[in-house]
């Protein structure tokens, strides 16, 4: 097992994922060092979400290989759960679990004391606004309640890299920017951020990295700053049309 | 009607694909399956409706008997009228052979399970109460042309039957099978969308079930049957029947998607899952109730009895109104009440629904969560540690859809199998084996029912398990325990009930009972591998049917055991669920990672625990025939011959074959003559010197044991029988030695140590995988043999884990053998 320090958080190398006939994702490759924040762009039926569902060990490559601090992402599933965090565009939860009991019941399926869990967590559960309707069921809550508890769950058991798919979708302003001050914090901390966005905006000012799928090949990958400069200047919005609409030189 | 009927088709497809996706049989059987479930939809209608016949007669029967006297045929009675005026004699002295001839046929008429029992009752009144203790009626069918006058009991009766009828038909929803997650929503946020009148939305929505329901079809079928009876003229009752039926199925149909729509947008989450659980269970339980009380003998009149012992008198108009039976009976009547009734509903239900939506989704309100135990009062918390087991427990006590899946869905499926199996519910009750034995099977069945449905009830939520190190594997673990406790509350009081019948055989009954807790843990625990991923429209993916088999392993064998008082039977059963259970696990352990990825995955590398136990089958079998070919072939004059033969060449023969097949694999013979596939360092010589000392010490052990087991009658008879045998015939004990010391412990050895135990290590680890592997071993020996056999078992284990070599443990089985068969 590798487990060096200098090697990628994410190492996924020439992977390909086919569901039946369906090609999904062709010879992508794509790296994230540790401690960057990595946005994931593209269109949709890009293959964004197969890509998070290959690192997170649901779904095995067709070939190619995929590493998370440097073991396999399906062969080590459950070590690499131990690792990850997610959260879901959609998240739903149990109708009959309130949000403090989901989350006792994450911690404990970690294999963590939740009183203790819960009172690391109570201060983001403070600051998400979140605290008071802890108790309330989870199924009850809004959309964007609901995506913070997801951001709780997914924060719950000290990830080394946290996977994303459309994380402020729902959110109003204040909680999106919430949102990017937790993230900066946990980038600070060492933390590795995958996630996907439409938002270029979101990606630009939140980002050091970026990568754009289309049509389940990796069109283009590259720290933000390098992409802008690489095409003059241009928005990232830019950019991202350029490649998905197959004009890119 | 084309968009439902398209809908419909759709789901058909869609199950078609999915089984086809599962690598099953993907042929269409859809139109058989249509036209089965159509002939019964038909059936089910017409018995529905043949209880508007019985109920009025059950009704006089019960007037009738309340006043002394007994119900006949009008022919019947008009016989005994012409033999009493013809030859006047005392009811005494009347002959039996002209009473026979008059009564044969009156409790075949009346329906009797026992007619001959009737004919017996009916004679004996004779003799004490004459001519007056008989009364008849005067037509079971056509009795709205007597002025349809049956009395308010009848009335009431029937109106009731008419009332389940509908409600059962209008909660069927549109799918026959139980659904207890119909909770989809439809596509009315964007059919309302469009600039039209909700209400126009809704009818159409509302014709769905009759598109996709089969007893939506037949169900005119109910209202031919009761104007046939009523009125007792078929072309009448066909033209009306049908004129009233068409629409009465509309209203049904828009009557229940009406409950759906109200239950989908105004009820709080957590409770509409659960009601339209519990409405589409309601609906089909009515049916299959009506059903159920048309087929079996005496039902109906078991109802009626009390309710005229009441003297309930307020009738019920239902039946009046629809078949026009008001003031003079007129089935026209009937006719326009039923089209103004359905038209009332119909305009009801499509009012209702656009009220609701109108009023917009209810329950997100700030309803705080319902929490009896956490945090736990003064520090007790009842809750299990276990997370998984704590979420399980939370379901079934606070979401009310938690019931229907575990229980209605499982039992309704059960009650289906009583009345296919009701002509044996008497007999059963007379034995306390019997008893106990419905109750396992009941048991078993309702396991078996739950595990392919575990994960609908996690919905959309399943993917926080999937984010958890081994999520699903702690949570179908934990659903097997909780389904596992459902089944012992469940069994429990029968049992109780069992042994509280049969005071002289509780004991019996407590250990019937404390060996299916232990056999249906396995069997729990088997069910829920059987699960599949839930697609996005709920449907579940159907089982493999080799997979639905190998979970199924053990529970005839432990069945057949308690029904036949075979305890030895039931301890295999116990031992055999126990490994297939491990076998099932490690399979689907290895499967589990490709749920959601069919695509992807791949058969777990062999040698298997499930590997092991078909190729130790396959030995069973193949000596099985092969001794009975070599018996029939030698004379029955040489059994021993004949099974040492025929387990010698079995034997060598699965050896070798199983060695070539794993060779194929890339597993060779080396990898499983040693422990961990490596050459063990050390001298060889030790461990194969303590092996056979062992075994030599096992089987002086084992001598002493037959000396004890020789003092029971039985078994002592059964042993001394056989050792006459072979000292009277040397040639057979010779065979039958070369068999057990030079055949068999190398082939046992090989299948129960070398495959089986090393891969029950790996699932179960330590002493459980011991002693597992070791009772395997000894239940595929005569019971008298079982414990010192369990010995060897757990010796050899030892042997093998500890020296890392298959060959001490073939030498220990040879010395022990060896000294068994030296002492005869």
């Amino acid at each position: 097992m590798t487990d060096s320090t200098d090697a990628p958080m994410v190492a996924v190398e020439r992977v390909s994922k086919a569901f039946g006939p369906k090609q999904a994702l062709l010879d992508v490759s794509l790296s994230v060092p540790a401690g960057q924040i990595c946005g994931l762009l593209g269109p949709n039926g890009a293959g964004k979400t197969t890509l998070f569902r290959l690192l997170m060990g649901i779904l095995r490559a067709s070939s190619g290989s995929l590493r998370i601090a440097g073991r396999d992402a399906f062969e080590q599933r459950v070590e690499v759960k131990r690792l990850v965090g997610f959260l879901p565009d959609e998240p739903v939860f149990y109708s009959y679990l309130s949000g403090r009991e989901t989350l006792e019941l994450s911690a404990g399926m970690h294999g963590l004391p939740a009183p203790a869990t819960l009172r690391r967590l109570a201060p983001l559960a403070e600051k998400l606004g979140l605290a008071s309707a802890l108790g309330q069921f989870a199924e009850d809550y809004s959309r964007g309640m609901k995506k913070k508890l997801g951001l709780m769950l997914a924060l719950l058991h000290g990830p080394q890299l946290l996977i994303l798919d459309e994380p402020t979708n729902g959110l109003d302003v204040e909680a999106t920017r919430l949102f990017y001050e937790l993230m900066r914090q946990e980038s600070a901390r060492g933390t590795t951020i995958l996630f996907s966005s439409h938002l270029m905006d979101q990606v630009t000012k939140l980002c050091t990295h970026a990568a754009v799928l289309h049509q389940g090949r990796l069109a283009v990958t590259g720290s933000i700053q390098a992409l802008l400069a690489r095409h003059d200047g241009q928005s990232l919005e830019d950019v991202f049309l350029r490649y998905t609409r197959g004009d890119a030189p | 009607m084309a968009a439902a009927w398209r809908r419909a088709a759709a789901r058909r497809e869609q199950r078609r694909t999915l089984r086809a996706q599962q690598g099953g049989d993907s042929t269409d059987w859809g139109c058989l399956g249509s036209a089965f479930l159509l002939f019964f939809a038909l059936g089910a209608h017409g018995l529905a409706a043949r209880l508007l016949a019985d109920v009025p007669l059950a009704v006089q029967r019960a007037q009738a008997e309340a006043q002394g006297r007994l119900l006949v045929p009008w022919s019947a009675l008009e016989a005994l009228d012409r033999l009493e005026q013809a030859t006047p004699a005392p009811p005494r002295r009347r002959s039996e052979d002209d009473l026979r001839r008059i009564f044969q046929d009156a409790g075949q008429w009346l329906g009797e399970a026992k007619p001959h029992d009737y004919e017996e009752r009916l004679l004996a009144h004779y003799r004490v109460r004459g001519r007056d203790g008989f009364t008849t009626v005067p037509a079971r069918w056509g009795w709205a042309n007597d002025g349809g006058r049956l009395g308010a009991p009848a009335t009431l009766l029937a109106s009731l039957v008419m009332l389940a009828w509908f409600l059962g038909l209008a909660l069927q929803g549109e799918g026959v099978d139980l659904d207890p997650q119909r909770s989809r929503h439809p596509m009315w946020e964007w059919l309302l969308s469009h600039p039209v009148d909700p209400r126009a939305v809704f009818l159409a929505e509302m014709l769905a079930p009759l598109a996709a329901n089969v007893f939506f079809w037949a169900a005119p079928v109910f209202w031919v049957g009761a104007y046939w009876i009523a009125y007792d003229d078929f072309g009448l009752a066909l033209v009306a029947g049908l004129a009233v039926g068409v629409p009465l199925c509309v209203a049904a149909g828009c009557a229940g998607k009406a409950i759906e729509v109200v239950a989908l947008l105004r009820l709080p989450p957590r409770r509409r899952g659960a009601f339209l659980g519990l409405s589409a269970w309601l609906g089909q339980a009515l049916l299959m109730a009506l059903v159920l009380i048309a087929v079996t003998p005496g039902f109906v009149l078991a109802i009626v009895r009390p309710v005229v012992s009441l003297g309930a008198g307020a009738g019920l108009p239902i039946l009046a109104w629809s078949l026009g039976l008001e003031g003079s009976p007129s089935p026209w009547k009937g006719v326009l009440a039923c089209w103004l009734l359905a038209a009332v509903v119909t305009a009801l239900a499509v009012q209702v629904s656009a009220r609701a939506t109108r009023a917009g989704l209810a329950g997100a309100g700030e309803r705080t969560a319902d929490q009896p135990w956490l945090p736990a009062p003064a520090g007790r918390d009842p809750l299990p540690k276990d997370p998984a087991a704590r979420k399980e427990l939370l379901w079934i006590w606070r979401d009310r859809g938690a019931l229907v899946q575990v229980l209605l869905v499982p039992l309704t499926v059960a009650a289906v199998q009583l009345i296919n199996l009701r002509g044996l519910l008497p007999r059963v009750t007379e034995q306390w084996h019997l008893m106990t034995g419905a109750v396992v099977v009941f048991g078993s069945y309702f396991l078996i029912v739950l595990g392919p449905r575990s994960l609908i009830s996690e919905g959309a939520a399943l993917w926080i398990p999937l984010t958890w190190p081994r999520g699903l594997e702690s949570l179908l673990k934990a659903k097997a325990r909780l389904y596992w406790l459902v089944a012992l509350v469940i069994a429990s009081p029968l049992l109780l009930i069992t042994a509280i019948r049969f005071p002289a055989d509780a004991w019996k009954v407590a250990l019937a009972g404390a060996l299916f807790a232990v056999f249906g843990r396995s069997l729990a625990e088997k069910s829920v591998t059987l699960v599949g991923a839930p697609s996005s429209s709920g449907e579940p993916e159907p089982v493999p049917r080799g997979r639905r088999w190998a979970a199924l392993l053990g529970t005839l064998t432990f069945g057949v055991g308690i029904l036949s008082q075979q305890w030895h039977l039931v301890l295999v059963g116990v031992v055999y669920a126990a490994l297939t259970s491990a076998a099932m696990w490690q399979n689907f352990r290895a499967r589990l990672p490709f749920l959601f990825d069919p695509w992807s995955e791949r058969l777990p590398p062999p040698p298997t625990l499930m590997h092991a136990m078909i190729a130790i089958s396959a030995l069973v079998e193949v000596q099985t025939v092969l001794s009975a070919v070599l018996a029939a072939s030698l004379g029955a004059d040489r059994p021993f011959l004949a099974q040492a033969l025929g387990y010698g060449v079995s034997g060598l023969g699965v050896w070798l074959a199983m060695g070539l097949w794993l060779s194929d694999r890339g597993v060779q013979a080396g990898d499983v003559w040693s422990w961990d596939g490596r050459e063990p360092s050390g001298p060889p010589l030790l461990p194969q010197a303590l092996g056979a000392g062992l075994g030599l010490v096992l089987g002086a052990a084992a001598v002493g044991y037959s000396a004890l087991v020789q003092q029971q009658p039985d078994w002592g008879q059964a042993l001394r029988t056989a050792s006459a045998h072979l000292a009277a015939h040397p040639a057979e004990r010779f065979w039958l030695a070369v068999m057990a010391v030079g055949c068999a412990p190398v082939a046992e050895e090989y299948l129960f140590r070398g495959l089986l135990f090393r891969a029950l290590d790996r699932e179960w680890g330590g002493a459980r995988a011991i002693w597992g592997s070791a009772a395997f071993f000894a239940i595929y020996h005569p019971p008298q043999a079982w414990p010192p056999v369990l010995l060897v078992g757990v010796v050899g284990a030892l042997l093998f884990k500890g020296t890392r070599r298959l060959w001490p443990c073939v030498l220990l089985h040879m010395a022990y053998n060896g000294v068994v068969v030296w002492a005869g």
